[in-house]
């Protein structure tokens, strides 16, 4: 699917999040939503995919979209398999902060907010 | 003269007419027999002639009597005729009909076993045979063309649902599809591959080709592909023993491959109950040839079954007629025999899985595999991955995960990112550590962050909190 766009794709999205209807999901998971494992094992309906999303969250957390990438797959199935372990409890997502997306210029944090996180960085290097 | 001389003449006398009577008799007895004899003979040849005249009488009664006999002959020889032709009008061509369905119904011979041989048994027996190659001969031209109709039909169908799936997949990567959306959008998108690959069957059925031909493909993506097209996927375990990760099949016959290993992990599929797994493995044999291995633990095959299944896939057969396959067709082995004629696969089935059901196994062969650079092109998540490969669940040490070294090696598939170095630093005993606490750290920091940003919104306030 990576490979080359003029080829017919091989290996379609929903073989990563099965076919089991999204009945559950909410929603409400955005895509900057940070995710990390919860240590739960899987269980036997979860697919491969799902868990190469716990190896990679095992040790640190990502975000939806970072995830996305390592996965290869697109965002909104990255967002679905994000839903689908939150859901059963293999992860635990860090909404992204609200009032740093509202702010400005459509949804991106403002210069204000990111001025605070550098020097609220600034501060921990220093510590 | 004395007395005596006189009795002497007298006695001479008497002789002598004794004798002359004697011998008068001598010649009328002569004469006598003389007359009888031709009397005999005479009576000889009346005797004779009245023999031949009934001679000639019996023949020609006996000549009646053939001539009669041959009539009677005729006439029966007619009858029997007739009756053969009955025979061949009211049994025997309708019995032909039914053999040239199904071979296993018998077709009679001649009614009467006395006109074998015969010119008129020859020409009864002739008829059957040309009507069947009538029957043979229509029968494949007509199929030829329903073939024909279908692959038509099919083709374009599968090129819509090609362009069907490019849309969805083109709306699958919209960034912003709500999840809701998003698992619709992939139930169509299977809903289109199932479609897609049932028309594709047909196709190829008849006599179409498999539809595209991919770029060097990953065996593992190609089973993983393959699984994907049928309804129930989730029940297929795949399992690669493969020693190397980085096999793939030529371009050219990844796309055939996919639809073999579809058709067979969709038989089954179809004949394993529903909480049943299929397994499916991957091995590389020691002649160097890929070898796929279904496995169901459905109820099996019938011998009947298995020896049609095996005849079809073996790929001998020149021409499979859709009126061979049943109705509603079953083309799935046919569509194998095919493919398998066309691009030198081997696939056996036979009864022998460990679960009791059918153990199907695709061999790919050497001519047919290649070897892809894993770090240009990288498997997909979604591929199987050998059952060595991943060491990936060890747990970094506390010593190395704040200080990321560069990349070590090319082994893993994805780009590198801290956490997972810990897949290649393998012979660190202390790994069984216990878990470092990076991600309370990382929590600790966002909710630090957060507080930040949701508290007050003053500069100061921030930095004290930190």
């Amino acid at each position: 699917m990576s490979r080359g766009q003029e080829q017919r794709r091989l290996l379609p999205a929903y073989l990563a999040t099965g076919t089991s209807p999204g009945v559950g999901l909410s929603g409400t998971l955005d895509s900057l939503a940070a995710l990390r494992a919860s240590g739960m094992p899987l269980a036997r309906y979860h697919t491969a995919v799902h868990q190469r999303v716990i190896e990679l969250l095992t040790d640190g957390s990502l975000s939806v979209v970072e995830l996305a990438g390592y996965l290869g797959l697109p965002v909104s199935v990255t967002l679905v398999l994000a839903e689908q372990l939150v859901t059963d409890g293999q992860l635990k997502a860090t909404v992204p902060i609200p009032d740093a997306l509202r702010a400005s210029n459509d949804g991106r944090p403002s210069k204000e907010v990111l001025e605070e996180v550098l020097s609220g960085l600034h501060a921990l290097l220093a510590a | 003269m004395t007395l005596s001389s006189k009795i002497a003449l007298a006695l001479g006398v008497l002789s002598l007419l004794l004798a002359v009577w004697a011998l008068l008799l001598a010649r009328s007895r002569r004469t006598h027999i003389r007359r009888g004899k031709d009397l005999s003979a005479e009576a000889q040849a009346a005797n004779s002639r009245a023999h031949a005249a009934e001679g000639r009488a019996r023949t020609e009664v006996q000549n009646r009597q053939t001539a009669e006999s041959r009539a009677q002959e005729v006439t029966t020889r007619e009858a029997e005729i007739l009756d053969e032709v009955r025979h061949l009008v009211s049994d025997r061509l309708p019995a032909l009909a039914l053999h040239l369905i199904s071979s296993h119904h018998p077709v009679p011979g001649l009614l009467h076993k006395n006109l074998a041989g015969s010119e008129a048994a020859r020409l009864l027996d002739a008829v059957p045979e040309t009507v069947s190659g009538i029957v043979l001969k229509e029968r494949r031209r007509i199929d030829a063309a329903a073939r024909a109709a279908l692959r038509g039909a099919t083709q374009e169908s599968q090129a819509l649902s090609y362009r069907l799936q490019t849309n969805i997949v083109g709306l699958q990567h919209e960034f912003s599809a709500p999840p809701r959306l998003t698992q619709s959008l992939l139930e169509s998108d299977h809903l289109n591959e199932q479609n897609l690959r049932l028309t594709q069957k047909s196709a190829i059925v008849c006599g179409g080709w498999p539809g595209h031909v991919r770029k060097d493909t990953y065996v593992s993506e190609v089973v993983s592909g393959a699984s994907s097209r049928l309804r129930g996927f989730d029940r297929i375990n795949i399992v690669s023993r493969l020693g190397l990760s980085n096999i793939g099949v030529v371009g050219r016959a990844a796309e055939p491959v996919a639809v073999v290993c579809a058709e067979l992990m969709a038989n089954a599929l179809e004949h394993s109950r529903d909480d049943l797994m299929v397994e499916v493995g991957l091995i590389q044999t020691g002649n160097g040839s890929v070898c796929i291995t279904i496995d169901d633990a459905g109820k099996g095959m019938t011998a009947e079954a298995l020896a049609r299944g095996r005849s079809l896939i073996s790929g001998e057969q020149q021409e499979v007629m859709l009126l061979e396959l049943g109705d509603p067709p079953s083309m799935g082995f046919a569509a194998i025999g095919r493919l398998v004629a066309d691009y030198g696969l081997h696939v056996s089935i036979d009864t022998s899985s460990p679960y009791g059901g059918v153990r199907a196994v695709v061999s790919i062969p050497e001519n047919l595999l290649t070897s892809i650079d894993e770090i240009a092109t990288p498997p997909s998540v979604m591929a199987p991955q050998p059952a060595v490969a991943p060491q990936a669940h060890r747990r970094p040490t506390a010593a190395d995960s704040p200080a990321p070294s560069p990349e070590p090696s090319g082994a893993a598939a994805l780009p590198q990112r801290r956490r997972r170095f810990s897949a290649t630093a393998t012979n660190d005993e202390s790994a069984a550590a216990p878990r470092p606490l990076n991600p309370e750290d990382t929590g600790a920091m966002w909710s630090d962050f957060q507080s930040g940003l949701t508290g007050d919104r003053s500069v100061t306030d921030s930095e004290s909190t930190l």
